[in-house]
């Protein structure tokens, strides 16, 4: 594939992803294999970006994993509130 | 359902515990459980799906992140929540699956994706700009053509292809690995470097990422 990209529409998506890259990033396996720290913390009530302010970069830059990162959340969010209905009196 | 600790989900999930078929039927519900609100409540691609259909996908997903988890015990470090750390896996397990499944007319080929694109991975909203004076407009232009080129002259073909189906047409990373027979990790680094490359050469002809940002953001 060599396709010419032509349209202004799409040359603007580009310039996009240009202004938004960062210098210093981790990969998304490094984000992968810390996000279940992330997500404890945050659920726990704390700032998980002061301890890994790199995977909050990295979520602000990769879809797929900022769509991990919520279902993850999502998953959880529904057996917590599993266990309060029946623990409830 | 009984609660178990970090140490005691590892250790009742040995092959040779008397616990193990118990704590394998925890975890399974547990995960097929969450699995299932998230179908149900947080995917907008499925609200076609009865609940039937969504609870097949749940019981199914929760299957194989099931059997992932207990492959991958050995590697849990003990740094999350053993049910944290599992759910993470499930919540891969459900992605993907439904990724490969919506995306699989997709041919790297066309810049348009069949059906619904997902939304570029870019920070700035670019879309909206209020109407250029005509000096921007022609600065604008006059960057757009150096950016065209750029991508034509500075790119490798793999990183114009992975570059323009990721920012242009909204395709996932993990897809367009998929699609070029690469991991995710490495797919993301082709991209980045791409997206790089592209703000050196600007950056060589005089274009900074200030100038792009004053061109081409909103008001």
């Amino acid at each position: 594939m060599d396709k010419q990209v032509r349209n202004q529409k799409e040359l603007i998506d580009i310039v996009k992803a240009v202004l938004s890259v960062p210098t210093d990033e981790i990969t998304c396996g490094e984000c992968y294999d810390v996000i279940d720290q992330y997500v404890d913390m945050l659920r726990a009530g704390q700032d998980p970006a002061t301890v890994l302010p790199k995977v909050k970069e990295h979520l602000g830059q990769c879809q797929c994993c900022d769509m991990e990162f919520r279902a993850l959340i999502s998953i959880l969010e529904a057996a917590a509130s599993k266990e309060e209905t029946d623990s409830a009196p | 359902m009984v609660e178990r600790s970090n140490e005691q989900w590892v250790a009742d999930l040995q092959p040779e515990s008397p616990e193990r078929a118990a704590a394998i039927e925890d975890l399974r519900v547990r995960l097929e459980r969450g699995l299932l609100y998230y179908l149900g409540h947080e995917r907008s691609d499925l609200t076609d799906y009865s609940s039937d259909d969504l609870r097949q996908m749940a019981e199914d997903f929760s299957q194989d992140a099931l059997l992932k988890t207990l492959d991958n015990i050995g590697s849990f470090r003990g740094e999350s929540q053993f049910t944290t750390w599992a759910a993470k896996i499930a919540a891969r397990v459900a992605i993907s699956e439904l990724r490969r499944s919506r995306w699989k007319d997709y041919s790297l080929d066309d810049l348009s994706a069949d059906g619904e694109t997902m939304p570029a991975a870019s920070v700035a909203d670019l879309t909206s700009t209020p109407q250029p004076q005509p000096e921007s407009y022609t600065e604008r232009q006059d960057v757009l053509n150096l950016v065209d080129d750029a991508i034509n002259e500075v790119l490798t073909e793999r990183q114009r292809a992975a570059l323009i189906a990721h920012a242009i047409d909204g395709v996932p990373i993990e897809e367009i690995a998929r699609r070029m027979g690469t991991n995710r990790n490495a797919l993301y680094k082709l991209i980045h470097d791409a997206r790089l490359k592209l703000k050196k050469r600007l950056e060589d002809q005089g274009v900074t990422m200030s100038d792009l940002a004053d061109l081409f953001e909103t008001a």
